[in-house]
């Protein structure tokens, strides 16, 4: 009797010993992970703050010995376009985010709901395009955009981003999900289709609707490449091409830089901080389905 | 009864029916024009540049296979195609591995998980320009990276990026850590996945924690580790922002990559149609890696 109580309690306390070992290392990693993913962030926030020659101070400061706050106004005030940079990466995520999710969900709902010959070739079809990488297209969109004499334009970034596909596929997969009755029931009423749809379907897509908003917004905000190729002149730079080319302009002026990537940046960040539920579910399912 | 009753709707059904798939249209066509154009339009236009001559000035000329033929005695691209090599041979078990580790220590029911999974998150969304600007930053002669080198007592002032041997290496340092947290977030959902009887079971037979996750969490995430090496690979062979921000393709095209090249030859250079063979090859080679791991992806998981 004695020997088996000991070796139930030998056996009871074996693995919770060596759940609290794991338990540290798990937190160790944890801790590593959150230093080296956030120190450049924060660098960067003290970098911005920091005077012309102190940026430039070896061994470099942490904490800034003086709060330079001036470089925020002049990043804003000594490159002429800055704010017009802003303005233009603004209305290019405001144009998707209004004419992208309304004609992606409509026809998000025509695959998902509706049938018409060809649906499902044209669905594996565009599914299938996901598999061509954007850069092959580089040229023959810039040949396009060139003969729509939408060459160094916002439109020639902001219509051919209307192409992409990922927004059609996540609005589809969603539709599906509803339950049917609810058209039904609208279209014994004698509701059109389109009726339905505005009035039915879309007040019970907002939470799809929403996440795919602020993926949009990421995507056209932070945009680089196509940008890189339509736009040349520099009134007409995204936020994001005017801060790289600042680099090549004021390569010694990091505190400018630095502070004109916060711009950029602090959007984005307060965006993940207050709806990290959507940035993770889509991009898990994005993955995951895709 | 029933043939009665199918004669009866049988006409306005297939009126319905005709009626349904305009609308259907009417609701697909406003979106579909763009990747018609966009997509399918530029992809034929992609195979029709690649066997021409194009400067944008001049009429294309016809040139048959000479632009595939010119791509592969071009030291240029090879020299391209070996630097993504490297490049992919280390960053994707890199990105892989650590963001296996990362999900399994967020699958643990850690205090402050929701700001670990934020502050992890924060690099991958952040813009390429940001972040490629804050590590050129970093990785100055002057900078925080060589500090705190110094700092471990190694006295070394490394031009990082601008230095042949350490540039590609300072890259893939960056997008590792840009890029990780994605893969952790479709780790940490296959994890989600595995059902929990599982591990009681095994705790039952007396199975500790790492034997678990090395016997049952690995085996059943078998689909979600070829997923993300299959992204992952994806991912590298389009390496281009950070190249084209940070290095311009040098020191002597030691960070040269394919879409780099690609840019150089088409956007600076003006060969459109040498460029557009790249794009193709490029294609190529992605869609062979794909068709290689999806014999790999296919594998469920047998429970």
């Amino acid at each position: 009797m004695a020997t088996l109580a000991r070796t139930q309690t030998v056996a009871v306390q074996r693995p919770r010993f060596r759940f609290r070992i794991s338990r540290i290392v798990f937190m160790a990693i944890a801790l590593f992970w959150t230093l080296v993913a956030l120190t450049p962030f924060i660098l960067t926030v003290s970098g911005s703050f920091k005077t012309k020659s102190e940026i430039l101070d070896w061994p470099p400061t942490i904490i800034p010995h003086v709060v330079e706050w001036m470089n925020y106004v002049e990043v804003w005030t000594n490159s002429r376009f800055f704010p017009q940079w802003i303005l233009n990466s603004g209305f290019l995520a405001a144009f998707h985010l209004v004419v992208y999710i309304a004609i992606c969900s409509m026809a998000g709902y025509a695959f998902a709901r509706l049938r018409f010959p060809g649906s499902t070739v044209l669905f594996l079809a565009i599914l299938g395009s996901i598999m061509v990488p954007g850069q092959v297209l580089w040229v023959p969109k810039f040949l396009i955009i060139n003969q729509l004499g939408l060459v160094d334009n916002l439109f020639g970034i902001a219509l051919p981003d209307l192409a992409e596909v990922f927004g059609v596929f996540f609005m589809t997969q969603f539709f599906k999900s509803l339950p049917k009755e609810l058209e039904e029931a609208a279209s014994i009423d004698g509701a059109s289709v389109f009726r339905t749809f505005r009035s039915i379907i879309l007040p019970n897509a907002y939470p799809a609707l929403a996440a795919l908003a602020i993926l949009r917004f990421q995507g056209e905000w932070n945009a680089f490449q196509w940008p890189l190729i339509v736009v040349r002149s520099p009134q007409n730079l995204t936020l994001p091409l005017g801060l790289a080319s600042f680099q090549g302009l004021y390569g010694v002026n990091w505190n400018w830089v630095l502070a004109g990537a916060m711009f950029n940046a602090v959007p984005i960040i307060l965006l993940v901080i207050f709806f990290q539920k959507y940035f993770i579910r889509s991009a898990a399912s994005s993955a995951v389905k895709g | 009864m029933a043939v009665l009753a199918g004669g009866a709707l049988r006409r306005p059904s297939r009126f319905r029916y005709w009626r349904q798939w305009v609308t259907a249209y009417l609701f697909l066509t406003p979106w579909l024009i763009f990747p018609l154009v966009f997509i399918a339009g530029a992809i034929v236009l992609a195979f029709y540049f690649s066997f021409t001559s194009y400067d944008l000035l001049s009429d294309p000329v016809f040139v048959g296979l000479a632009n595939y033929q010119k791509a592969f005695q071009d030291p240029v691209f090879l020299h391209a195609l070996r630097n993504v090599a490297t490049y992919t041979a280390v960053v994707v078990p890199s990105q892989t591995f650590i963001g296996l580790v990362m999900a399994a220590v967020l699958n643990q029911k850690l205090p402050f998980r929701r700001f670990f999974r934020v502050a992890w998150y924060l690099p991958c969304v952040a813009s390429s320009v940001v972040t490629t600007l804050i590590f050129m930053w970093l990785f100055l002669p002057d900078g925080f990276i060589n500090a705190a080198i110094n700092f471990l007592g190694i006295p070394l002032r490394i031009n990082w990026l601008g230095d042949e041997a350490t540039a590609l290496p300072s890259i893939m340092f960056m997008n590792i850590w840009a890029t990780a947290a994605t893969f952790m977030l479709i780790f940490l959902a296959a994890m989600q996945d595995v059902p929990g009887p599982i591990y009681e079971a095994a705790d039952l037979d007396g199975a500790g924690p790492i034997r678990q996750f090395f016997q049952i969490t690995i085996p059943l995430m078998r689909p979600a580790i070829f997923l993300v090496v299959l992204l992952g690979t994806i991912g590298c062979f389009q390496l281009y922002d950070q190249v084209k921000i940070a290095t311009n393709g040098g020191p002597n095209d030691a960070t040269t990559t394919v879409t780099y090249l690609l840019w150089r030859e088409g956007f600076r250079d003006l060969n459109m149609g040498y460029a557009s063979a790249l794009g193709i090859l490029l294609f190529i080679g992605i869609f062979a890696v794909s068709l290689i791991q999806r014999r790999f992806l296919d594998v469920r998981p047998d429970y």
